[in-house]
């Protein structure tokens, strides 16, 4: 694959990344939307994405708890299911596969889900029988050192969004200190300073790398994104006057930015 | 594991598909549901041939992608002028967001999406938007390796051709490194 390409992908990803991301309020979201799915209404579930599902969960946000018995039920009884996605995406009846979790070898955030059934004897030439290496995964992920600054960039990205996170600020940090001067060592502190302040909860470090990548590169194609994430470390701080700073050089330089209505919304707020 | 589990370990990734196909909001926040309520329905019939991750993941790819389509057959129902150049309704990604490069890139790209074919647009969203490897590409799209590696590679000359066009983008693929 050549260099370009790879360049192309992450500046696509990166581009998306704030968009896609976990968004305050996704937990309790998430757990209405899981309420919701496991609690089929009367008459059954309307067949997703038939465009009159009505939207449940919002009514649930804030009730707690999910129905564990109505989970244990489904399964126990073997309930048939009644829209026509099943027919979609499981063609043959239901069998009794009971899946079971498998922890990944490096941080347990994200577990990696697997049937305990046997490979079906009917499967598709193409597919392995077992996961082969990802012959795109990058040498650290085989174990081989990495001497190039733009392949422990990509790894490092790749931990990240993996979900391995504490390699992920390894190989970032690695990456800053023996390749400093390298423009992957500078673009990284970006997307290093936001798992620091997102994920390990460590703002004042992703102030420092917020800081440090508009010091070098202030017009830089993430000088956006640093703006936004050193006004959001500083508010983690609670250092509220210099955050609203943050959010009015963020206006300055990008009045149309898509934080816009964020930041005039912590103006606002910060307003004494 | 009971359903429950099932859902509570894949439900961050279904609702990160959705608002990569749908963008943030309460369109990709439904499209979750619906895919929750789906593999729901669908779990029984799991027979284990991937991981229950990537199972999940294609429910929610073809759920939300339904639902872009209806939302772009809304739009051009009931007003043309929501439409983008490229018949794409610009919803979210909107064009008078895109003051910097990466919110022109979001442009462009989510433009692509909607007028490449589906095939090759999903493959683009998987493996640029949401940093899926070939292999994950592959299981998700139930094809072999070797087509999923023509489908992005047909996408991103697509994409190549439009950031040709934009002076500012071409500079920011040619030397930026964005993470």
């Amino acid at each position: 694959m050549p260099e370009s390409t790879d360049r192309l992908e992450r500046a696509v990803a990166a581009a998306f990344d704030d968009l896609i991301a976990a968004q305050p309020g996704d937990e309790a979201r998430l757990a209405a939307m899981i309420d919701a799915a496991l609690k089929p209404p009367p008459g059954g579930h309307s067949p997703p994405g038939g465009g009159a599902a009505p939207r449940r969960w919002p009514k649930l946000v804030g009730v707690g708890g999910l129905v564990v018995v109505a989970a244990v039920a489904l399964l126990s009884s073997g309930a048939e299911p009644t829209s026509q996605t099943l027919t979609r995406f499981a063609p043959e009846p239901p069998a009794a596969i009971v899946p079971r979790v498998v922890l990944p070898e490096r941080e347990p955030a994200a577990p990696v889900l697997h049937a305990t059934a046997e490979p079906q004897p009917n499967r598709p030439a193409s597919r392995p029988a077992k996961p082969r290496p990802d012959p795109t995964s990058a040498p650290a992920d085989r174990g081989e050192p990495m001497e190039d600054p733009d392949a422990l960039l990509r790894a490092a990205n790749q931990a990240r969004r993996a979900r391995r996170f504490a390699e992920a600020d390894r190989l970032y940090t690695d990456l800053q200190a023996r390749f400093s001067d390298s423009r992957a060592a500078r673009t990284s502190r970006v997307p290093h300073a936001r798992l620091l302040l997102d994920t390990l909860a460590r703002p004042a470090d992703a102030l420092d790398a917020f800081t440090a990548y508009l010091a070098v590169d202030p017009r830089g194609t993430l000088s956006e994104e640093a703006l936004v994430g050193r006004a959001e470390a500083l508010q983690r701080l609670g250092r509220s006057a210099d955050a609203r700073d943050a959010w009015r050089s963020l206006l300055a330089r990008f009045p149309e930015s898509v934080h816009a209505p964020t930041a005039h919304r912590q103006i606002a707020e910060a307003r004494p | 594991m009971t359903p429950e589990a099932v859902l509570r370990a894949v439900a961050p990734r279904l609702l990160r598909v959705c608002r990569g196909v749908l963008g943030p909001g309460p369109d990709a926040e439904d499209a979750a549901q619906d895919s929750l309520i789906a593999l729901v329905q669908a779990l029984p019939g799991f027979r284990g041939e991937s991981s229950v991750e990537t199972f999940a993941t294609r429910i929610a790819l073809r759920t939300a992608w339904r639902a872009r389509e209806r939302r772009t057959q809304r739009a051009s129902r009931t007003s043309p002028m929501d439409e983008g150049a490229d018949g794409v309704v610009v919803g979210v990604f909107d064009r008078s967001a895109a003051s910097s490069p990466a919110a022109e890139l979001r442009l462009i790209v989510s433009s692509l999406l909607g007028v490449l074919p589906t095939v090759q647009a999903q493959a683009l969203l998987l493996r640029f938007v949401l940093g899926c490897s070939l292999l994950e590409i592959a299981e998700i799209a139930d094809v072999p390796l070797n087509t999923v590696r023509s489908r992005i590679r047909l996408a991103r000359e697509a994409l190549q051709r439009r950031l040709a066009h934009d002076e500012r983008l071409r500079v920011l693929v040619e030397e930026d490194e964005v993470a």
